[in-house]
């Protein structure tokens, strides 16, 4: 008996060692002062979602956001202003900080004048239509993953970290849809400048963060582009372009509320 | 004429007797360009290699796995009375998990444990997957069965209708992976320059509409590699109990290639081994064993080689050519070791022999090299690109095959130190040859008579077999693969799909309601379609989920199940659907909603039968959409396209064979009705070949068809090696009674020992696992001993009657 629990003690003491082993400290010390960096406490923007397929046909989507920290939680309302066909259709999701609750989403749209709750437990979800997922617009939480230092490189110009983090659990990688990713950090700023996402059926989807600002000493991104390829073949692209962007001006919590989404904007 | 080529050919043998060597190395240089090439031989197993690269119906087809990826789907079916159980349910995730890691090349897999299920409870939208929560309770069960039982969208696809059976549907990669590099870690983006400036994006836009290089499709190999990983699996839960049937076309057609290429390869060799032992036993000399196997093999060789030279792929037509060269190779040397031999034993000088031997038998050996070679190579006109190929090649390997056996063989004979040998079997069969002859001598009449009553007979039950291409009927009752689509079909209606592409041919298109809805009722029409063979199972398309996602937007009341009216609504309701995470709509619309696809499922089908439904499916779309384009396509009907084309031209070639080899019978016999004449013992054994076929029930389909060539081969040249004899000996003797023994001595005996030879070596393959190889076997055995039997008793009873009359000149 004793033997067995000795044994048994051995071998989880064994994987123990090999998981602290596989996550490099290094690594975890930048991804906590990424997850650490300040990005403000409200956002308002226009957002241009240029979706393009694999034969290069392009569709553009236009909206207007708002985002607001509720103190670990983060809410957002969204509203389409372009195409005409689904002007104001508008989106409002509470975002969870607590891994165990469900975000909430509600949506809204005027050709059927309801308001329905999307509840969803799915983050890899498409966002809108795009290559964007919605694990992917949120941050993710450091103790689910094992970081590894791969090496360090430029990214146009400036020097940078490259950081492979894989998930712990299968649990993670079926919510967020990703077996492993890879991002490039900028020293100066610790923005994932670039992302590769690996996916089960050998897809990968490349971020990129084209163009990005300091503004009120916050790095916010004017331009990304989520790219899906199988191999050297890209499947479909989302380029988001961010402009009129105003960081922490006051937005009324009445804002972020279903009445607001009927309303329009 | 006759005598001078003979004596041409009697010179050609004195010069290989004094020349050996010579002739040897003038032969192996002349081989040596085709075979050195036989390395670079390639293999095309696939459906798309029985097509030209440029037919329209293929490039329709490659268009559309470009957009929707692969058509063809694997279908997995667990059955069970439990299925909504919490440990059905979990074995059910387990397995899909499975598959999902470990199954190479897999696209997308689809079963009850990720299916959408997009419904409306109160003021709720519930776009989760049906066991996303998965079920903790008994009543977390009975609340998703309630679901599942009662959606359109999953009956007859992941669920029959009385629950018991569930699918797994399996998308592969549309793509191949051959000499794809792994992208690294440092490429990959568009912007490679790593070090380039800041910003570079407004140039970078227009990078995606660069033209793709052209990419492979998913490779035969990569299908098989696929499923045997998938069938391991299968059998892994087989084995704790769980009843799975697998089925789906590319299954189907799998393990359709992989069984008939293993029973050929491994009957081709059983009958190489009979071969050799009755060689032996007739001959009773190594050198009558080895030399006709060189012939063989180096004629073989070659037209690989030639293949291979000329860049033709070895497709599943061309398998048959194995076997047809064999039987062209073994009747040709044969006939040349038993003149050979009969003379050598009895002189003991080779040389003369030699002289005697090609002399007499030279040019009945090229003639019916010719013949075969222009029967075979009237396939050489087929539409169908590798029977086509089969046509060009199969004639080019006979004709190798006339020059090895007139120039090698001989050649090696005569290096060979050979010893007379005392007649003592041969004896035997000499006296069987006497007793043989007097057949046809004595009962002429009887033997025509009844010879034009079978003939009869069996041209009536010709009449009655159908065209039909049923592969899944070329695996035995009870085989697993045949049972698998059946118990498929019978449960879920169905098991594979014919494609419609509806191109409106502009941006947002499918947006209208009006086309929906249009779409929604021919969806229905397609629905109800039933003919004599077949039924349409399923259809699914937009409309399917625009009705799906507006019900479950109104509180999931079934009225709502509709195409909504209002324009801007069904484009909010497909932004919804975008948003809700299920990939599926990129499945049914290309992402400016200008082409919808139309899947339509339907149970297996022989597609010569199986033209109708499509035909219908065709005209439904046109009628409906008479101002969009219309395209049906999909791996199903390009094989009803391919056999019902191949099945038609084949029979086409079948007649212009026919037609020349009576104009080259003409010319040979140097009459215009003896020519005719000798269509009848040439015609008789096929015809009766109908009748076996009719008998045994065996279908007209494209493998019976391939084995008419080889039939028609042998067939005639029986006929010309007797005609040959028996004409020369007539006109020596002006006796026909004489001169039919004397044939029945000569190309008699010869004849004798290749039917045995050849029929032994096909009728090995009845025991074949595939009924087509059984059936394969059994017709090339019967009617070369039809063949044997029409000119040992038919051809002689025809010749007593025209020497009568005196028609031989």
């Amino acid at each position: 008996m004793t033997k067995k629990i000795l044994l048994g003690m051995t071998l989880g003491l064994s994987i123990l060692t090999t998981n602290i082993l596989a996550d490099d400290a290094k690594a975890r010390a930048i991804m906590e002062k990424v997850d650490a960096r300040e990005d403000g406490k409200t956002l308002e923007q226009d957002m241009t979602m240029i979706l393009i397929d694999k034969n290069g046909k392009k569709r553009t989507r236009n909206l207007h956001t708002y985002g607001k920290d509720f103190g670990v939680d983060k809410h957002q309302i969204m509203f389409f202003k372009s195409p005409a066909d689904v002007k104001n259709t508008s989106f409002l999701t509470y975002d969870y900080d607590k891994a165990s609750k469900d975000d909430d989403q509600w949506l809204y749209l005027p050709a059927l004048k309801k308001v329905k709750r999307i509840p969803s437990s799915d983050k890899s979800s498409s966002f809108m239509g795009s290559d964007f997922s919605y694990f992917d617009m949120t941050d993710r939480d450091l103790s689910d993953y094992d970081f590894k230092l791969i090496k360090e490189i430029k990214v146009r110009g400036k020097a940078a970290w490259m950081i492979e983090s894989t998930p712990r659990n299968k649990k993670i990688i079926k919510e967020s849809g990703y077996t492993k990713s890879i991002a490039i950090i900028r020293k100066d700023n610790y923005v994932a400048v670039r992302v590769i996402n690996f996916m089960r059926n050998g897809k990968k989807k490349y971020m990129d963060m084209r163009r990005l600002h300091k503004q009120g000493g916050v790095w916010l991104p004017d331009e990304m582009t989520m790219t899906t390829k199988k191999g050297k073949r890209t499947l479909h692209k989302t380029i988001l372009k961010f402009k009129n962007i105003k960081l922490n001006k006051a937005i009324n919590n009445s804002m972020f509320t279903t009445r607001r989404l009927e309303k329009g904007l | 004429m006759h005598a001078k080529l003979e004596n041409m050919m009697e010179k050609m043998g004195v010069f290989i007797h004094d020349n050996p060597l010579k002739v040897i190395l003038v032969v192996l240089l002349f081989l040596a360009m085709p075979i050195s090439h036989v390395p670079q031989i390639k293999m095309d197993t696939s459906t798309e290699g029985f097509m030209h690269p440029d037919d329209p119906v293929l490039v329709t087809y490659n268009k559309f796995r470009a957009q929707f990826g692969r058509d063809e789907r694997i279908v997995l079916a667990l059955k069970s009375d439990n299925i909504f159980s919490i440990e059905f349910l979990e074995t059910l995730r387990d397995l899909h998990e499975e598959i999902e890691e470990k199954v190479p090349y897999l696209d997308d897999i689809t079963s009850l444990y990720n299916v959408r299920n997009t419904r409306g409870e109160g003021d709720r939208l519930i776009t989760d997957d049906l066991l996303e929560p998965f079920p903790k309770n008994k009543q977390d069960v009975a609340k998703i069965k309630k679901q599942a039982m009662a959606s359109h969208f999953y009956k007859d696809l992941l669920l029959s209708k009385d629950g018991t059976m569930t699918t797994m549907v399996i998308e592969t990669d549309a793509y191949s992976r051959v000499g794809i590099k792994e992208v690294s870690i440092d490429e990959g983006f568009d912007d490679d320059s790593i070090d380039s400036a800041t910003d570079t994006s407004e140039a970078e836009n227009n990078a995606l509409a660069e033209p793709v290089e052209a990419q492979a499709f998913l490779t035969d190999a990569e299908n098989a590699e696929l499923l045997k990983v998938l069938h391991t699996i299968v059998d892994s839960y087989k084995a704790k109990g769980m009843e799975i049937y697998v089925a789906g076309s590319p299954a189907v057609n799998n393990a359709l290639k992989a069984q008939m290429q293993a029973d050929m390869q491994m009957f081709t060799r059983i009958t190489f081994i009979i071969i050799i032992i009755f060689l032996f036993v007739m001959f009773r000399r190594i050198s009558a064993v080895v030399y006709p196997l060189i012939v063989i093999i180096f004629s073989l060789l070659a037209t690989i080689g030639m293949m291979a030279w000329t860049g033709v792929a070895f497709k599943l037509p061309t398998q048959i050519v194995p076997s047809l060269l064999l039987t062209v190779s073994v009747g040709a040397t044969v006939h040349i070791l038993s003149v050979f031999f009969d003379r050598f034993n009895k002189t003991g000088d080779k040389k003369a022999a030699m002289q005697y031997t090609l002399g007499h038998s030279g040019l009945a050996i090229a003639m019916t090299s010719v013949t075969t070679a222009i029967g075979v190579g009237s396939f050489s006109g087929s539409e169908v690109a590798p029977i086509s190929d089969m046509g060009i090649f199969a004639s080019f390997g006979v004709m190798m095959s006339l020059l090895l056996t007139l120039t090698l063989l001989p050649a090696l004979l005569s290096l060979t130190k050979l010893k007379p040998k005392a007649k003592k079997g041969a004896g035997k069969m000499d006296e069987l040859m006497n007793i043989l002859a007097l057949f046809p001598i004595h009962y002429y009449r009887a033997i025509i008579i009844g010879a034009g009553v079978l003939v009869l007979v069996a041209l009536f039950a010709s009449s009655k077999i159908e065209l039909s291409h049923n592969p899944l009927y070329w695996f035995e009752e009870g085989n697993e693969n045949r049972v698998s689509t059946e118990v498929i079909d019978e449960n879920m209606n169905g098991s594979v799909t014919i494609e419609a592409i509806i191109d409106t041919g502009m941006e947002n298109g499918w947006n209208d309601p009006v086309r929906l809805k249009k779409l929604n009722e021919m969806t229905k029409r397609m629905e109800a379609y039933v003919d004599e063979y077949t039924h349409i199972g399923k259809v699914i398309s937009i409309a399917t989920l625009v009705k799906e996602t507006n019900r479950a937007l109104h509180e999931n009341e079934e009225k709502y199940y509709s195409i909504p009216k209002n324009a801007n609504l069904v484009s909010q309701e497909l932004l919804l659907f975008e948003n809700s995470g299920s990939d599926d709509l990129e499945d049914v619309v290309d992402s400016q909603f200008s082409k919808a696809r139309v899947t339509i499922k339907l149970p297996w089908t022989d597609a010569v039968k199986a033209v109708k439904v499509l035909d219908y499916v065709k005209q439904e779309a046109t009628k409906t959409f008479p101002d969009e384009k219309v395209e049906t396509t999909g791996m199903i009907p390009l094989l009803i396209n391919t056999f019902a084309n191949a099945i038609h031209s084949s029979v086409v070639s079948y007649i212009i064979a026919f037609i020349l080899i009576t104009g080259i019978m003409i010319l040979i016999l140097g009459s215009v009705r003896m020519g005719l004449l000798s269509m009848i013992p040439n015609l008789t054994p096929i015809i009766l070949g109908l009748l076996l076929m009719y008998v045994m029930n065996i279908p007209l389909d494209m493998f019976t068809l391939l084995i008419g060539s080889i039939a028609i081969g042998l067939a005639v040249d029986d006929t010309i090696h007797f005609l040959h004899n028996f004409r020369r000996y007539y006109l020596e003797s002006g006796d026909s009674a004489k001169a039919i023994q004397m044939t029945f001595l000569t190309a008699g005996k010869a004849m004798v020992i290749t039917t045995v030879v050849l029929s032994l070596g096909f009728y090995a393959y009845l025991m074949a696992e595939m009924i087509s190889v059984q059936n394969f076997g059994l017709l090339t055995g019967t009617v070369i001993v039809f063949a044997l039997l029409s000119d040992l008793l038919l051809a002689p009873a025809l010749m007593m009657v025209a020497a009568k009359r005196g028609w031989i000149k």
